[in-house]
């Protein structure tokens, strides 16, 4: 693995992650919304029997379950998804960028190839597990994002360290240390 | 005479790299996180109830950085074991091969004899030894995945999950895995003085001619 599989897998999961969005977001956010609606007028009924007096015990409840309706969509659908969409876009970039640094170091091989997987498995374990939770509900994976993050936390680190000994220079272009321009 | 001169003589150690930068570097980076956490660990569970509150809860939060610095070192070191150089390879820890199964034997008598006759010969990792880190890597990664669930379970729930009593578990066990590290490879240092202790800073160890002839099968 040189880097070329990070830039692969990067664009070719951007497209997968862009394309969540909208699948799940956008609809989550149009349910949310009625629910939203639906607590608000629930809420304004209990107002309106409060201007007379004591309202009602069923108004009250309506008004509560509305709102519990509403908060447990929101949490479940917004907080997750939007996490899982936000951490995919920036993991799938992170990947392509990645894999353009590791493409230029001059480092033996087995060091690319780890740079390269901590980064791969950064996003698939760390915004994919994400979006194992909020699209199919398995709540017990997500407990698994933290080898994720860790990766990538890794991968990180180890990359900046490498970039210090490992980019000797590019050819052709002027000012990088070590290397005469190639015209 | 000339004999007992040439008996004499002392062996003459020639350098041989054994460790490659980043198995040293991990190494490092795993014993000071390690020894950080145990360090915070020991003052939480001893300490941490006579603690005013606020300071209890900066420990946990240093305690919970150095754990995800360790995850992220023992992830690397696993990785590592799969794709790194033969000498960081699981192979190297594990008694694999026949020549490998005889020096976990080797030691082992070494051991049952109170380290007198000839200490075992081994190019990197002691065979008997890599059973050892095998199985710690394994506890280490159990221990950082109770840590995590412990991080995240509200406070009524922490004191009555199973996940404490595993993380407890698993901080003795380290603790002893430290005590015997730290004594086996000051034993071995001083027994076999093939310079194990700075092989792991320089990654070279010194062998003699006929030795290194004798490590080439491995």
């Amino acid at each position: 693995m040189s880097g070329k599989e990070n830039i692969v897998f990067g664009l070719i999961y951007f497209a997968f992650t862009a394309v969540l969005g909208p699948v799940l977001l956008v609809p989550g956010n149009g349910g949310n919304f009625q629910k939203m609606m639906a607590a608000d007028k629930a809420v304004e009924a209990m107002a309106e029997e409060m201007k007379t007096g004591e309202p009602k015990a069923v108004t009250q409840a309506a008004a509560v379950a509305a709102i519990m309706d509403y908060l447990k969509g929101a949490k479940r659908i917004g907080f997750i998804a939007s996490a899982a969409h936000a951490h995919g876009n920036l993991e799938s970039l992170l990947n392509v960028v990645a894999g353009l640094v590791i493409l230029t170091l001059q480092i033996p091989s087995s060091y690319k190839t780890l740079l390269s997987l901590l980064f791969i498995i950064g996003a698939v374990m760390h915004s994919g597990l994400l979006y194992l939770v909020a699209v199919f509900g398995i709540r017990a994976v997500g407990g698994f994002t933290m080898i994720g993050a860790v990766a990538i936390i890794a991968g990180l680190l180890l990359t900046g360290i490498a970039s210090v000994i490992g980019i000797k220079g590019i050819k052709g272009i002027k000012g990088i240390k070590g290397q005469k321009n190639a015209g | 005479m000339e004999e007992r001169l040439g008996e004499m003589t002392e062996p003459v150690y020639r350098m041989h790299r054994v460790w490659d930068p980043l198995l040293r570097a991990l190494h490092w980076w795993n014993a000071l996180t390690v020894l950080a956490l145990v360090t915070l660990g020991t003052a939480i569970m001893f300490l941490g109830e006579d603690l005013p509150h606020a300071m209890e809860e900066g420990l946990i939060t240093l305690h919970v950085l150095f754990g995800y610095l360790f995850a992220a070192g023992l992830l690397v070191r696993i990785l590592w074991l799969f794709i790194g150089p033969q000498s960081a390879g699981w192979k190297d820890l594990l008694p694999i091969t026949a020549g490998r199964r005889r020096t976990v034997l080797d030691t082992l008598k070494f051991y049952a004899g109170f380290l007198r006759g000839t200490p075992p010969l081994y190019k990197a990792h002691n065979p008997f030894a890599g059973m050892v880190y095998a199985v710690f890597f394994i506890i280490a990664a159990v221990q950082v995945g109770a840590g995590v669930v412990l991080v995240n379970l509200p406070d009524d729930l922490r004191d009555k999950s199973v996940s404490l009593e595993l993380h407890e578990a698993g901080y003795i066990l380290i603790m002893l895995y430290i005590a015997a590290h730290v004594f086996a490879v000051v034993v071995h240092e001083l027994t076999e003085r093939h310079g194990l202790i700075s092989a792991m800073v320089n990654g070279d160890k010194g062998f003699t001619e006929e030795e290194w002839e004798r490590l080439k099968d491995e």
